[in-house]
């Protein structure tokens, strides 16, 4: 049936195109090629490789903490996950007088101005870790402000979140 | 005639009770380390404590106020003064004060009403918009916020984040970690022994008298506000100051050869951490004078 077919093809086997290639074997030659096949190699690194780059680490961290130990920790770790969790306030902005809206937003004004106050320190003194994180949380201290101002001016219609205990 | 006289009456008498808002006196039960969340808009927060496994709430609703809302149980209780969704204009202030189990964990929340706490000992967050808080608790964990309302902290806690936009953070009695941070507020710190202190301003003056445990490490920030560091003894850390265009001072030493803008001496064993940053404040560093004060 297969039987040339595609005569252009080279057949990888001198006269596999001769062959009557539906006729069935007439049993099963698999488990006979199974044995002659080779276990195939597993391409992994060479065991030394792991040990020789646990080693460089280990000594790596050791010589960073020899050499100046408070390079290993955290910028300000200050207080615990506690201390520092997020404040949830703001959904009572929703009710708040206008007066309380008006202190926001002035608060608003101050971040900003220390903002532009840190830039332009900073290109004074560019290098400055200080002025840079300093200036990095003041960003997130506008962000807070801006949401409770958003909570404060809700869209039409939306009540304040609900809270539960 | 008669109807329309007892109406009028009636209402004239009813008025100064309208205008004074609903008088509350509730009571619930709750557990001696129950978790107890406040929150009210306008007026007053005020938490005392006893020694009972309940909670009394008295005080005052404000005229505009929809309802008093308590839900939750012995263990984990909410109590919420509710506004109408619409409301226009000033709100009238309404004023809580609870007696509660001296352990309980406090949650306030307000945005105008002043924050007073005082003798309890359970874990404390307190937050107000433009509300003063005054704590004078022996929690350990105390987590204090305000934009423009200033916090007046008294307590033996060891782990404490004070935050504020504009408002002035004051605390004595501290110890352990403690991290402050505000925008034009004064940072104004009293205690220790401190195990990890770090406190920023960008325009606020910053004022530490303190004591500092073994291998403390002590950071404080400012742009241009002024920086004290008052400290019993001197201090076995290295210190290192900077300064853009401010001026250096550390009476601790008196070899008088400091850089003017940068100093990083070994004093002591040299085993804490003290930096101390400014771009045009000053940096002073001396012994205490008043080590009463703590």
């Amino acid at each position: 049936m297969n039987k040339n077919t595609q005569p252009e093809e080279q057949a990888p086997i001198a006269g596999l195109h001769e062959l009557d290639l539906s006729q069935l074997p007439q049993r099963d030659l698999w488990p006979e090629i199974a044995t002659r096949l080779q276990p195939r190699q597993r391409r992994s690194l060479p065991g030394w490789i792991g040990y020789a780059a646990a080693a460089s680490v280990l000594l790596g961290v050791s010589f960073m903490l020899l050499s100046d130990p408070q390079s290993l920790r955290l910028e300000q770790p200050a207080t615990s996950e506690f201390a520092a969790a997020a404040r949830p306030q703001g959904a009572m902005m929703a009710w708040a007088p206008p007066e309380s809206t008006a202190l926001v937003k002035a608060n608003l004004h101050i971040v900003r101005d220390a903002e532009s106050q840190l830039r332009h320190a900073l290109e004074q003194a560019p290098e400055s870790k200080s002025l840079q994180r300093q200036l990095q949380r003041m960003q997130g201290q506008r962000q807070s402000l801006h949401k409770l101002m958003q909570q404060a001016d809700p869209q039409p219609g939306k009540p304040p979140a609900e809270t539960g205990a | 005639m008669l109807k329309v006289f007892v109406m009028t009456a009636a209402l004239v008498t009813c008025l100064p009770v309208w205008a004074e808002g609903t008088v509350i006196n509730e009571r619930r039960p709750l557990n001696m380390d129950a978790r107890l969340a406040v929150k009210n808009l306008a007026g007053l927060i005020e938490v005392k404590a006893w020694d009972r496994a309940e909670v009394q709430l008295s005080g005052r609703l404000g005229v505009d106020v929809e309802k008093l809302e308590i839900k939750g149980d012995a263990r984990d209780l909410l109590i919420e003064v509710r506004y109408p969704q619409k409301m226009r204009g000033g709100v009238d202030d309404t004023d809580l004060h609870l007696m509660v189990p001296a352990g309980v964990s406090l949650d306030l929340e307000a945005v105008s009403a002043d924050l007073r706490v005082s003798g309890v000992r359970g874990d404390l967050k307190a937050a107000s918009v433009s509300g003063d808080l005054k704590l004078d608790v022996s929690s350990t964990r105390i987590n204090a916020s305000s934009v423009s309302g200033s916090v007046d902290l008294s307590s033996a806690a060891s782990d404490v984040q004070l935050t504020s936009v504009s408002g002035d953070l004051r605390a004595k009695g501290l110890r352990g970690m403690l991290k402050a941070e505000t925008v034009s507020g004064d940072v104004e710190i009293a205690g220790g022994p401190f195990t990890s202190v770090s406190a920023e301003t960008v325009s606020g003056d910053v004022a530490l008298a303190l004591s500092l445990g073994e291998a403390a490490e002590l950071s404080a920030e400012t742009l241009s506000g002024h920086l004290s560091l008052r400290l019993p003894q001197a201090p076995d850390a290295r210190l290192i100051m900077k300064t853009f265009s401010g001026d250096l001072s550390n009476r601790f030493d008196r070899s008088g050869d400091e850089d003017r803008r940068r100093y990083d001496r070994k004093l002591g064993n040299g085993k804490g951490s003290i930096k101390l940053n400014s771009f045009s404040g000053d940096i002073e560093v001396g012994p205490d004078a008043s080590p009463g004060r703590r």
